[in-house]
């Protein structure tokens, strides 16, 4: 069981991204991957759901003991892979309500009648603190950076993945969409159908994790994972920077 | 094929296909001077390119319209104190309301509206009194057969009058439709046209409508072609008081080898109308889609709002679309706004839907009619609106 990439290396444009690359997330674990900006933490996100620009040379990534690799995009999704944007595409004259919902059909066909998906949707969007006008407005379509954010969790709570990669959800938020991205992953985390769900939360900055408290916390730097810890990781890259780590790993190696 | 199809008509051709039309409808003097005009008026196409292969300027086709039972129109909807009757018709019982509508097509400037006046055969006239409202949309239904064929609507609205009118065509492998729709809206009045049509391989559809807004008045003008003949639309919507308004929109998506022109112009007379144009062209196979937008402001118009927004989607890497925009300002104290875009599909937004479960076909599909939903939502009723999304996803298979 988990999300368990091992020895993944990625290139983009025939320039190599990820080198080595070895992470497993559990089931109802909460990993936190950090890391400088260019290290390769979006490049990660975007080879394991699939993107056709990624193009994956060595390594291997499974889900639940199905290799994700072999698999298009949408049947990742279908097994269980989430993956919150951290620049989600505008599709104007898609209402969002129409999107979630041909979504969660595609993704668990068949599990929810008409009324019991309407009631779920109201439910997350309140804890959300969205605005039922949401569901009429086209999917990102003039969205801010904080409503699109909010409506890639409204959609994360509404497919209930099995594991769950945020990339750079918290970026550009201020601190009350913060808070609502936290209450999101808590709610699905108490919700049956999100009870066991895994998540990768990548980040520049700690300070998301402030509202959610992971189990593990890595640190990527050039394409490699160079560090794994517990959660005062995360306190300590917020006191000292990433240029101590970057010494001590470069000292080591 | 009919005889005559294969080139285009002679001058006596044309004039004798003009006077064996109802004079009642229109004078035989005047239908003589239509054609006249329509061998002279330029199409006001010039070829773009070398992909625009046919000249409009030299159409070939059969100017005898086809006889009676081969074209029907017929009407639907319960329209209370309003009439809406055949052109014939009208023309015998209600000559006074045809003068009052009948001139609106300049046929002075325009090819093929001055055709369609020349020749023209049938159509529909309908009429709302002031003040009423006709609660259900009126549906006019052409049937057209495989022959030529020149209706003509004819809409008057009068003061505070208020209705829905649809025109569908259904026209027939073959057919050769050269068409009006002329629309009076009165002061306060508000109408809402909408129509649609599609075109086989073999098929030819020009139709030039003309519309006038009064004080306070507004329209609705809502089109959508499909199909892989060629389809050519002249549309000219004048704003003439203040207060008049004019929401249009135009859907357009040509396949196979097809050819659809659309031309739309606003013309704000009057100080104080306001005017948005919305158009969604996509193109696939080899297809090519033309949309030429003027918005014209007139000297004394000043506080005038108009708005054009054209989109362009192209679905195949042989179709062509051109879009021709332009804003011709005569007057200072004006909002003026175009935006414009043409492109393929982006391979992001396939992607985010590819991510939420949707393949690539569904993803093609659900992007496509996004794109065309600010022009289907047009549409008067959710059946109509439904149909066309079917259309829609069909021609896109």
């Amino acid at each position: 069981m988990g999300l368990r990439v091992a020895g993944l290396r990625a290139t983009v444009e025939n320039t190599e991204i990820l080198r080595g690359i070895d992470l497993v997330v559990e089931p109802g674990k909460i990993h936190a991957l950090m890391g400088p900006n260019g290290s390769g933490k979006s490049t990660l996100a975007l080879s394991l759901a699939g993107h056709p620009h990624y193009q994956v040379t060595a390594g291997s990534a499974m889900l639940d003991g199905a290799s994700l690799l072999d698999l298009t995009p949408e049947k990742r999704a279908r097994a269980g892979l989430f993956l919150s944007f951290q620049y989600p595409a505008a599709i104007p004259g898609v209402k969002v309500a129409n999107f979630l919902h041909a979504a969660r059909q595609a993704v668990r066909p068949g599990s929810l009648a008409p009324a019991a998906f309407r009631a779920m949707l109201v439910e997350k969007m309140e804890i959300l603190g969205m605005d039922p006008s949401f569901m009429g407005r086209y999917l990102n379509d003039g969205f801010s950076g904080g409503e699109k954010k909010r409506l890639e969790m409204l959609q994360m709570a509404m497919l209930a993945p099995k594991y769950a990669i945020l990339d750079e959800t918290d970026s550009g938020l201020d601190v009350d969409a913060l808070r609502a991205v936290g209450d999101s992953i808590g709610a699905l985390r108490a919700s049956e159908e999100g009870r066991q769900a895994g998540m990768l939360i990548i980040t520049h900055y700690p300070r998301i994790l402030k509202y959610v408290t992971p189990d593990v916390v890595h640190v990527m730097m050039d394409g490699r994972i160079v560090l794994t810890g517990a959660h005062d990781l995360a306190e300590r890259i917020e006191r000292e920077g990433y240029d101590g780590i970057r010494d001590e790993v470069g000292a080591r190696a | 094929m009919p005889e005559g199809v294969l080139a285009p008509p002679t001058r006596d051709r044309l004039h004798s296909a003009a006077n064996a039309g109802d004079a009642r409808i229109l004078s035989h003097a005047m239908r003589s001077r239509a054609v006249d005009l329509y061998l002279t008026n330029g199409s006001g196409r010039t070829r773009p390119n070398r992909r625009w292969k046919i000249d409009l300027d030299a159409l070939a086709f059969d100017p005898i319209p086809g006889i009676d039972a081969e074209h029907e129109v017929s009407f639907t909807g319960s329209l209370g104190r309003a009439i809406a009757l055949p052109l014939a018709t009208a023309a015998r019982e209600h000559a006074e309301t045809l003068a009052r509508i009948t001139r609106l097509v300049d046929i002075e400037r325009w090819k093929f509206g001055a055709l369609a006046m020349g020749l023209s055969s049938f159509g529909a006239l309908v009429h709302v009194p002031a003040e009423y409202d006709v609660a259900e949309p009126i549906v006019i239904t052409y049937r057209i057969g495989a022959s030529s064929a020149f209706p003509r609507t004819l809409v008057l609205l009068e003061a505070g009058a208020r209705a829905t009118v649809i025109v569908e065509f259904q026209n027939a492998a073959g057919s050769f439709v050269v068409g009006t729709s002329e629309l009076i809206v009165e002061e306060r009045a508000h109408l809402h046209f909408a129509t649609a049509q599609q075109v086989g391989s073999d098929s030819i559809a020009l139709e030039s409508g003309v519309s006038r807004v009064g004080r306070d008045g507004s329209i609705v003008l809502a089109s959508a072609d499909f199909g892989a003949g060629l389809i050519l639309r002249d549309r000219e919507t004048s704003l003439d008081a203040p207060g008049a308004r004019l929401e249009q929109s135009a859907l357009f998506l040509p396949t196979g080898a097809g050819h659809l022109d659309v031309a739309a112009t606003v013309r704000h007379v009057s100080g104080h109308t306001a005017s948005q144009t919305v158009v969604k062209a996509a193109a696939g196979d080899n297809a090519i889609a033309r949309f030429l937008g003027n918005i014209v402001i007139l000297p004394h118009a000043a506080g005038s709002d108009a708005s054009l927004r054209d989109d362009a989607l192209i679905l195949s890497p042989h179709a062509h679309i051109d879009s021709v925009p332009a804003l011709e300002i005569a007057c200072n104290d004006v909002k003026a706004y175009h935006g414009a875009t043409i492109g393929a599909i982006d391979d992001e937004q396939i992607f985010y839907l590819r991510s939420r479960g949707l393949d690539e076909s569904e993803a093609r599909r659900t992007i496509a009619l996004g794109f065309f939903e600010p022009t289907v939502d047009a549409f008067p009723t959710a059946a109509l609106r439904e149909s066309l999304t079917q259309r829609i996803v069909e021609t896109l298979r």
